[in-house]
C-alpha cells in the first residue's frame, strides 16, 4: 500500500514537473515590500519593474509595513484567486511568516523569491523546492564588520565608542552587531562602552545619543549605527552639540541623505545594498523558473540562497555612489538571463540567519 | 426650548445643583457661553492626593541621581528637556480627547502627513518650491485638516473614535507615502532647521514651543469654557447634552486641537531631523496616550488634566534616559521600564479609583 501510494505520488510529482517545464509565460508579478516609502524598497520596485516591463508585465506592489500578518492576509486575497504561473518575491517582515507566505504561494501555483528574512532551519532546496526558487539576502556581518573597521581606522585604532542596535530578534540587527564585535576583536583599543536598542528608529536614535552624549562626555570617539535611520538621528543629535563631523558615524543600509551626510564629512560611512539590482535579479530569477529557462532542480545551493555584493560608501567613494543611475534596459530579462547570479558574492553561511 | 430651562440662569443653576450626576457640579454655570472667564476657585487648586505622579517622577530622578553620577547634570536635564518637546506638545493634546472619554490613534499618521507637507513645501532637496515659513505653518495646517475630519466624522456619524482614528491614520500613513518622492527630501531652510539647533539659556527653541503650547493647554483646561465642558463629557455625557450644551462642538474642537499639535509635531519633528520623514511618527502613540495615563489621566475619561499628562511624559523620558545612562542591558531595559510604568501607575493614581470608576 505504502508502495502504491509513493508511486502515486512520485508520478503526481512527474507530471507537475513535467507541466512547469513547457515553456509557460508569466502572468502576474507580485511584490511584497516593507514599505513603500522607503528609498531602499522603492528602487527594489524599480529595479522589479524594469524586469517586468521588458517581459510586458506590470508589478503589483503589496506594502507590509513590516507587519507580517497583515502582509500574509493581503496575499492570501491574492492567492485565494489563484497564482498560477505567477511571480511572487516576498520580505516576509519576520522569520515567523516565511513557511506560511511558502506554503500558500506553493498551493497557489506561484514561483517564490524570499527576501531578507529566512529561518536558517529552512532552505529552497527542501521546502517546497518547486515553488521556492530562491532565497536572496545581504550580508549584514560583513556589514557590521567593515562598518566597524571604518570606525577603527578613523579613531586610529582605539578609543570609546557606543552602538545603536536595531531590533533585537531581527536577522540583520544580530548580524551587523555580530559584524561589529567581530571587528572589535581585530582592533583591541577600540572599547564599546554601550550597546541600546534603538529599534530601527530616527527619534529614538537621537534621544539615546543625546543621553550618551549628558553621559560620556569627551569620553565618546565614535557611535556605531545597526542602520541609517537612526544614524541619522545621532547625526541629528550630534548637530545639536556642534559635535557634527567631529564624531565619526556609520551607519548601514546606503540612503541618500546618509550618503550625502558623509560626502559632507559629517558621517563617517555606511553600507551599500542595491534595492534595485535586488529587485531586478529576484523577478528574473522566478520569471526563469516559470518560463523554463532554468530548472529549479539542477540548480546547486549556492544559486538558491546567496548574497548579493554590496558597497561601503566611504568620503571617497560617496560622489560615484550617489550618482551612479541605473539603466532599465540594461536590467532586461534578456540581458539578465545571460548570468543570473552576475551579483551574487556566494551562499549564505548556516548560521547566519539565528 | 431646553436650552432656556436648564441653560445659564440663576434658576438654572440650582436646578443642576440639584442633580444627581458628578457631571454637574463640573458643568459650565454662569459663565456659560463665554470661551474665556474667571476661575471657579475650584480648578486652580493642586490637591494633595493628586501629586502621586509628581512624586514617583520626584523618586525615580532621585534614585537616578544616586545610580549615576552623570544624571543630576545641566547637560543631561537638557537632554531630557529636548527629548520631552515633542511627545509633551502630542501629551497637551491628548489630554483633552482623554479627558472627554474619546481616544485618538490618528496622531502617527498626522505627523507623517504634515512632516512630508513641510518638508517639500519648504526649499529641499527634492522639489522647487520654496514658501518659507508659509510651509512651516503647513503642517499644523494639515494637522486641522485630519483633526478636523476626525472630529466630524466621529461626531456626525456617530462611529467610535477609536475606529475613525485608526482609519486616518492609516489614511494619514497612505498620503505621506504618496507624497514620498523616492528619497527623503533633506530641508534646506535654516527657518526650519534652527528651531532645533539654535540655543537659548542651553536649550532649543522646540522646548520653547512645548512650553508655549503647555501654557495655552493649562490655560484651556482651566479658564475657559472648551477645559471645564471636556471635564463634563467625560464624566457624564449624557447630563451635559441635556443641560444643552453643544456636546458636539466641544468634541471637534478636541480633535482639531489634536491635530493641530500632532501637525506641529511633525513640522517638529522634520525640524530636529532635517529631513522631510514618511515614518516621522513612528513610536509616538503609544508613549503618548501611556503618559496621559500615567499622569493621572483616566482613559474612561473625566479625570486627569494636561499637567498630569506632562509629568507623564517626564516620567516616561526620564526613565528612558535614566536606563541608558545606567547602562542597562538593552534586552533588559524593556522589561524594567514595563515593570516601573505599572509601579508609577499604582504608586501615582491609587486615591483616583474611586468607587463607581471602572477601570477598563
Amino acid at each position: 500500500m505504502k508502495k502504491l501510494m509513493m508511486s502515486l505520488v512520485s508520478s503526481a510529482a512527474a507530471i507537475t514537473l513535467a507541466g512547469s517545464a513547457l515553456a509557460n509565460d508569466v502572468s502576474d508579478v507580485y511584490l511584497g515590500v516593507g514599505s513603500a516609502s522607503s528609498e531602499y524598497w522603492v528602487a527594489y520596485i524599480e529595479g522589479a519593474k524594469a524586469v517586468a516591463t521588458s517581459l510586458g508585465k506590470d508589478v503589483k506592489v503589496i506594502p507590509s509595513e513590516f507587519d507580517g500578518q497583515k502582509l500574509l492576509e493581503q496575499f492570501g486575497a491574492v492567492f485565494a484567486a489563484g497564482c498560477e504561473d505567477c511571480l511572487v518575491t516576498v520580505d516576509p517582515a519576520s522569520n515567523a511568516f516565511t513557511k506560511a507566505m511558502i506554503e500558500r504561494a506553493d498551493a497557489a501555483g506561484a514561483k517564490y523569491v524570499n527576501l531578507w528574512n529566512r529561518p536558517d532551519e529552512i532552505h529552497p532546496w527542501d521546502t517546497a523546492p518547486n515553488t521556492w526558487v530562491a532565497n536572496i539576502s545581504f550580508d549584514g556581518v560583513d556589514s557590521g564588520y567593515q562598518n566597524g573597521m571604518a570606525l577603527c581606522n578613523a579613531l586610529g585604532g582605539k578609543g570609546n565608542i557606543v552602538a545603536l542596535n536595531g531590533i533585537p530578534d531581527n536577522p540583520p540587527a544580530k548580524q551587523r552587531i555580530a559584524g561589529l564585535h567581530k571587528a572589535l576583536q581585530e582592533c583591541p583599543g577600540l572599547k564599546l562602552l554601550d550597546t541600546q536598542v534603538g529599534n530601527w528608529d530616527q527619534t529614538q536614535g537621537q534621544s539615546i545619543t543625546r543621553a550618551w552624549l549628558a553621559k560620556y562626555g569627551d569620553q565618546l570617539n565614535g557611535v556605531f549605527s545597526a542602520n541609517d535611520g537612526m544614524a541619522l538621528g545621532a547625526v541629528a543629535a550630534l548637530r545639536e552639540k556642534g559635535l557634527a563631523g567631529k564624531i565619526p558615524v556609520t551607519g548601514s543600509d546606503g540612503s541618500s541623505d546618509v550618503i550625502k551626510l558623509i560626502e559632507k564629512g559629517d558621517m563617517l560611512s555606511t553600507m551599500y545594498i542595491d534595492g534595485y539590482v535586488q529587485g531586478a535579479y529576484a523577478v528574473a530569477l522566478a520569471a526563469a523558473a516559470v518560463r523554463g529557462d532554468i530548472n529549479v532542480d539542477e540548480l546547486k545551493q549556492d544559486q538558491r540562497d546567496f548574497f548579493l555584493s554590496q558597497t561601503l560608501v566611504t568620503k571617497d567613494n560617496a560622489a560615484s555612489v550617489l550618482n551612479a543611475t541605473k539603466d532599465a534596459s540594461q536590467f532586461s530579462y534578456d540581458a539578465l538571463k545571460a548570468n543570473f547570479w552576475a551579483a551574487s558574492v556566494g551562499q549564505i553561511p548556516a548560521g547566519a540567519n539565528k | 426650548m431646553v436650552r432656556s430651562r436648564l441653560g445659564p440662569t440663576n434658576k438654572g443653576f440650582k436646578l443642576m445643583a440639584q442633580l444627581p450626576s458628578a457631571a454637574a457640579s463640573i458643568a459650565p454655570r454662569y459663565d456659560e457661553g463665554r470661551l474665556i472667564s474667571g476661575t471657579t476657585g475650584h480648578s486652580m487648586k493642586i490637591q494633595l492626593k493628586e501629586l502621586g505622579p509628581a512624586f514617583t517622577l520626584l523618586v525615580l530622578c532621585l534614585v537616578f541621581s544616586i545610580a549615576s553620577s552623570q544624571f543630576f547634570s545641566i547637560a543631561n536635564a537638557q537632554a531630557i528637556l529636548e527629548s520631552s518637546a515633542i511627545p509633551v506638545v502630542l501629551a497637551v493634546g491628548i489630554t483633552f480627547i482623554i479627558i472627554q472619554g474619546s481616544i485618538d490613534l490618528s496622531i502617527e499618521g498626522v505627523m507623517a502627513a504634515s512632516s512630508m507637507v513641510v518638508a517639500l513645501l519648504i526649499a529641499n532637496s527634492i522639489t522647487a518650491h520654496d514658501c518659507g515659513w508659509l510651509a512651516i505653518l503647513a503642517g499644523p495646517a494639515a494637522g486641522v485638516t485630519f483633526g478636523l475630519a476626525n472630529g466630524l466624522l466621529y461626531t456626525y456619524l456617530r462611529l467610535p473614535s477609536l475606529i475613525v482614528t485608526l482609519a486616518t491614520w492609516f489614511i494619514g500613513l497612505g498620503v505621506a507615502t504618496l507624497l514620498f518622492p523616492g528619497r527623503q527630501p533633506e530641508i534646506l531652510d535654516a527657518r526650519l532647521t534652527m528651531l532645533a539647533i539654535d540655543k537659548q539659556f542651553g536649550v532649543s527653541y522646540l522646548v520653547f514651543i512645548a512650553l508655549l503650547v503647555s501654557f495655552i493647554g493649562i490655560s484651556l483646561q482651566n479658564f475657559a469654557q472648551f477645559g471645564r465642558m471636556s471635564f463634563a463629557i467625560g464624566m457624564d455625557e449624557k447630563t451635559t447634552r441635556l443641560s444643552g450644551n453643544s456636546v458636539r462642538l466641544h468634541k471637534v474642537l478636541a480633535f482639531s486641537f489634536m491635530g493641530l499639535l500632532a501637525g506641529m509635531g511633525g513640522a517638529m519633528i522634520s525640524a530636529q531631523l532635517a529631513v522631510g520623514n514618511p515614518s516621522a511618527g513612528q513610536g509616538f502613540l503609544f508613549p503618548t496616550i501611556s503618559a496621559a495615563v500615567i499622569g493621572g489621566t483616566l482613559l474612561s475619561g473625566g479625570k486627569g488634566g494636561v499637567l498630569h499628562s506632562i509629568i507623564g511624559v517626564l516620567i516616561l523620558e526620564v526613565l528612558r534616559n535614566g536606563m541608558v545612562q545606567l547602562g542597562v542591558d538593552p534586552y533588559l531595559r524593556h522589561v524594567i521600564e514595563g515593570i516601573i510604568i505599572i509601579a508609577a501607575l499604582v504608586v501615582g493614581n491609587w486615591q483616583l479609583r474611586a468607587r463607581t470608576r471602572v477601570v477598563k
